[in-house]
């Protein structure tokens, strides 16, 4: 408790509040722009924190990592340009909510549902995170596939009209997936003797490509016309009413819950909880047919819910120096480079510097739904811009963005190829999202699928055996048949009715 | 031929080479590429059943509302502009640098295919890569290709 | 140090157009040196390459610029530092990558030769571990129980220097294990604890403080001598197997390296080495320090190579 104390009084100094202004400010920049990941943000912020005092260190990562979080969504609404693959889920309804003039308000409700998540992750990361860490080891291989399985149930509820065409998407995506040294026998897959391609498709090319690239293509040649002939009036105000944020009270509850849970574990990953959460809240709503055209709720949920992995990440990252995602490894990098080794012992040895990381991330949340609130109209005027200024800007970012991950000119031409792939099947009405929610699990599937295989020496058995496998089985069956049994449940109070 | 028939044999020949490339590896590795490359092909294969059972020539022109029935045509050369533009600027920036490469690919764009004025539009494209190079060279202090021409320029 | 950063990369654009306007026979070094990373920012390598950088620039007068190269396992990168001009001003780190790579994939454009060795700067020996709550007390135990039934031990993907330790320690103690695959330390020691799997191999800068802690029970280190890290812990060649095994991180250049500039190399990270405040920050990071100079370092890979060549030999990983 002392240590909370001394942690308190830590954080209210004057340059460890600068230190948190400027990696909030760095942190918002790095997400908005698309191919600047959260991860690039940490590791391009680490040789800044040589010369800092360890505590400073960590607020300053800890800033960067959360409130680019929430960066990312600002451009994933207004430009349907996700920044990272934590906001690709925010694209999905808030884009549609810009095209109709209410970006500010759809940032608004991003910005409400970031804090609400990211302040709840801190929450559980303050008060519960040893013994959720040990939690966190019950899940084996066979469990990581379930749970993979059960975040692809999630393509169903972004699938479009034609279920024949998702397929494909899907597939596509899992085949990429595939591409690459495989880890179990040693031999390069689907590479075509291109050595970039040995570690597979790199994630953030193909992502950005199908997104970012694609959109830009199509506001180049004067298709996508974002504000439909800058016409709309982007005035109103940001926050949304009380009643909105009442009416999405269960989802941000449900949200920041579903992303700490799946935060704490190593190896599922930001994304997959927004688009487990995203589906959630369009499966439990009442007007699940309004998601995709802009529906606030579709906000709310995947917001809340990559927020909420920042804090959960840490958890089993700082109290057992297992990293859940790529940048809480780059995290821990920085952590080491302080001379604070991740481990169950850093809560009790340097219980003091971990309390003012914790706090300051509380702060770090406040900071950027501050700076947020403030910026949200101005930003929102971007749709003003010209596409034919906008198109050509946004390629340009994508493009150095994407050399600057490996220094790799064949991740230019990578994002470019995907941007051309992503503008046809948009035009071919074949939906982008399966393809890279495919890409995004199908490797933790195919691991983990052969790796239980690997350790029950080929025996399928191993799927059907802990209680915990059942437990998530049951998860998804009952995700799967919900609709049915609604929609059942609907007919007959209407039957009654009538 | 209808698009979505062309789409599906696409699909299904991609879904083919896919699964030809890996079938000589060990079965461990070649095992998950190839159920996925053979979901790919059922995909294909479904799709081109539907398009060729859904015998309205209409199909997409429903789908797609009134547009298609011209929009294709005129949206076919700014799209070869663009990605010409968009190639060419990556196949510079190689040789000239990153920045060099990025202001006459912003600059030409602009002239081409923008209603800027030609000196407003050389002023944005100044403007722009200015900033791009504040953001990621001085501040997130980030490599971005140099080229051996750019010592020329 | 974003700025000092920057101003490098400015220092570096603006020395190379005056190379271009006067051909000038001012000593080595006469601008920064670029040091090549094969992985991503944020690794272990990349974390001590910028650690050698910072303390670099004091002693070769001219700052260290950190490039990431990363891509398929290293050979990306790898394949840069080999084909770099060698007017010492492109240098890089490798490690056993440039030894295993050509002898799966004949291809690739390096091997032993193709390299001039300027210093090896970390050693990082290979240890098997079993969870704190094992009733495994040692080596033998563990042996003994293999042969009675199937025990499963990660690795951290086929033809990594963990994955042929296991290799080797399974023809040498005739037991055969079932291996399983991880990405990176972090899952194996998750499953690890988690009871999934009964054994990890891994290295010893990512378990101290496990071990420290009682989650992991380390039974054998792959050195010639023990670790100070972890006194109690037996040595392969004190129980009788004849395998070492380890990471090891050094800075190489490519073949034919300007004699003066590879002397003066070596000499700024001797002195780097050697620096009790560089020894501080690295005994932070739980990296050991082995320092191997030139024909000391080629002749320490040299005996890795004849190591990996005869294991492939005998039993192909793939």
């Amino acid at each position: 408790m002392e240590a909370i104390l001394a942690a308190a009084a830590n954080i209210f100094e004057p340059s460890t509040l600068l230190v948190l202004g400027i990696g909030t400010v760095v942190g918002l920049f790095v997400g908005a722009l698309p191919g600047l990941s959260s991860t690039m943000g940490v590791a391009l912020c680490i040789p800044i924190t040589f010369g800092m005092d360890p505590a400073n260190a960590l607020v300053l990562l800890g800033a960067i990592y959360t409130s680019s979080v929430f960066g990312g969504s600002i451009t994933a609404i207004l430009l349907r340009t996700p920044g990272t693959d934590a906001s690709i889920a925010t694209t999905f309804d808030g884009y549609p909510m810009a095209q109709r003039g209410e970006g500010a308000q759809a940032i608004g409700m991003a910005l409400v549902a970031s804090l609400v998540g990211g302040v709840f992750s801190v929450c559980v990361l303050l008060f519960v995170a040893p013994p959720l860490s040990r939690l966190a080891l019950l899940f084996g291989p066979q469990e990581y596939v379930y749970l993979t399985i059960f975040g692809m149930i999630s393509i169903l509820g972004v699938s479009g009209g034609n279920p024949t065409k998702a397929f494909i998407s899907a597939a596509l995506g899992l085949l990429l997936a595939t591409v690459g040294f495989d880890l179990f026998t040693g031999y390069p897959r689907l590479t075509f003797g291109q050595d970039e391609l040995f570690e597979g498709v790199p994630l953030l090319p193909a992502l950005i490509g199908i997104f970012s690239v694609s959109q830009a293509i199509s506001l180049c040649t004067g298709e996508a016309d974002i504000g439909a002939g800058n016409m709309i009036k982007t005035k109103g105000r940001t926050l949304p009413a009380w009643s909105v944020i009442r009416r999405c009270g269960r989802t941000l509850f449900k949200s920041s819950l579903i992303g700490s849970a799946i935060g704490i574990l190593p190896g599922a990953g930001t994304s997959v909880a927004a688009f487990i959460s995203y589906d959630e809240a369009r499966r439990r709503s009442k007007t699940p047919e309004a998601f995709g055209k802009g529906e606030i709720e579709g906000v709310a949920a995947p917001e809340a819910a990559n927020n909420a992995v920042t804090g959960g990440s840490l958890v089993p990252a700082l109290t057992l120096g297992i990293p859940g995602n790529a940048v809480t490894a780059v995290f821990l990098g920085g952590l080491t480079i302080h001379g604070l080794v991740p481990g169950p012992r850093l809560f009790t040895d340097h219980a003091e510097i971990v309390y003012t990381l914790i706090l300051s991330l509380f702060l770090a949340n406040l900071a950027f739904a501050a700076l947020g609130l403030f910026a949200a109209p101005w930003v929102a005027r971007v749709v003003k811009v010209p596409s034919a200024v906008l198109g050509p800007t946004i390629i340009v970012f994508s493009v150095i963005g994407s050399y600057a991950l490996r220094n790799s000119l064949f991740d230019v031409w990578l994002v470019l190829g995907f941007g051309v792939l992503g503008y046809f099947m948009e035009r071919w009405r074949i939906p982008g999202a399966p393809l890279v929610i495919a890409l995004v699990l199908g490797p933790i599937l195919e691991t983990n699928l052969r790796r239980s295989l690997q350790i029950s020496g080929g025996d399928w058995m191993i799927f059907f055996t802990s209680p915990l496998s059942y437990a998530i089985m049951a998860l998804i069956v009952l995700t799967l048949a919900y609709p049915i049994f609604a929609r059942r449940q609907q007919k007959k109070r209407e039957q009654d009715a009538s | 031929m209808k698009r979505d028939t062309w789409i599906a044999i696409a699909v299904m020949a991609v879904a083919a080479f896919a699964a030809w490339d890996v079938y000589g590896l060990k079965r461990g590795a070649a095992l998950f590429p190839l159920l996925m490359s053979s979901a790919l092909f059922l995909g294909g294969a479904v799709l081109f059943v539907s398009s060729l059972r859904t015998r309205k020539a209409q199909d997409e022109v429903a789908q797609e509302g009134s547009e298609t029935d011209e929009a294709p045509k005129r949206i076919w050369l700014p799209l070869v502009e663009v990605v010409v533009l968009t190639a060419l600027f990556a196949l510079a920036m190689p040789w000239i640098g990153f920045y060099p490469a990025t202001f006459l690919y912003l600059a030409v764009f602009f002239a081409l295919r923008s209603e800027l004025s030609r000196p407003a539009g050389l002023a944005v494209a100044v403007a722009m890569t200015g900033l791009i190079y504040v953001i990621f060279s001085l501040l997130l202090a980030v490599p971005t290709p140099v080229g051996p021409l750019a010592p020329y320029l | 140090m974003h700025l000092k950063s920057s101003l490098a990369a400015l220092a570096l654009a603006a020395s190379s157009l005056a190379i271009f306007a006067s051909p000038s026979y001012a000593e080595y070094p006469e601008k920064p040196v670029e040091m090549i990373v094969p992985y991503g920012a944020g690794g272990s390598t990349d974390v001590l390459a910028r650690l050698v950088a910072e303390y670099g620039e004091k002693y070769l007068g001219q700052p260290m610029v950190v490039v990431n190269r990363p891509g398929a396992g290293g050979q990306i990168g790898f394949a840069a530092i080999a084909s770099a001009k060698p007017d010492g001003y492109t240098i890089g780190w490798i490690n056993s990558g440039i030894l295993t790579s050509p002898i799966v994939r004949p291809d690739v454009t390096f091997n032993i030769d193709t390299f001039d060795y300027v210093a090896n700067i970390v050693t990082d020996p290979g240890v098997l571990a079993v969870a704190g709550t094992s009733d495994y007390a040692s080596l033998e135990d563990f042996l003994a129980a293999a042969k009675e039934k199937t025990l499963t031990v990660s690795h951290e993907g086929v033809g990594g220097g963990d994955h042929l330790a296991v290799l080797q320690l399974e023809s040498e103690a005739d037991v055969e294990f079932n291996l399983v695959a991880f990405n990176g330390d972090a899952e194996a020691k998750a499953a690890l604890m988690g009871g999934h799997i009964d054994a990890i191999e891994g290295n010893v800068s990512e378990q101290v403080e496990l071990v420290e802690d009682g989650q992991l029970k380390p039974l054998v280190v792959w050195d010639s001598k023990r670790n100070a890290d972890l006194p109690d812990t037996p040595t392969g060649k004190e129980l009788g197997y004849n395998i070492v095994a380890s990471s090891s991180r050094g800075l190489g250049g490519p073949k034919g390296m300007d004699e003066d500039a590879l002397s003066k190399l070596r000499n700024a990270m001797v002195k780097v080495t050697e620096d009790p405040d560089f020894q501080a920050d690295l005994k932070k990071l739980n990296m050991p320090l082995d320092v191997l100079v030139g024909d000391d370092y080629r002749a320490f890979m040299q005996e890795q190579d004849e190591g990996y060549k005869k294991l492939w030999a005998e039993s192909p990983w793939q």
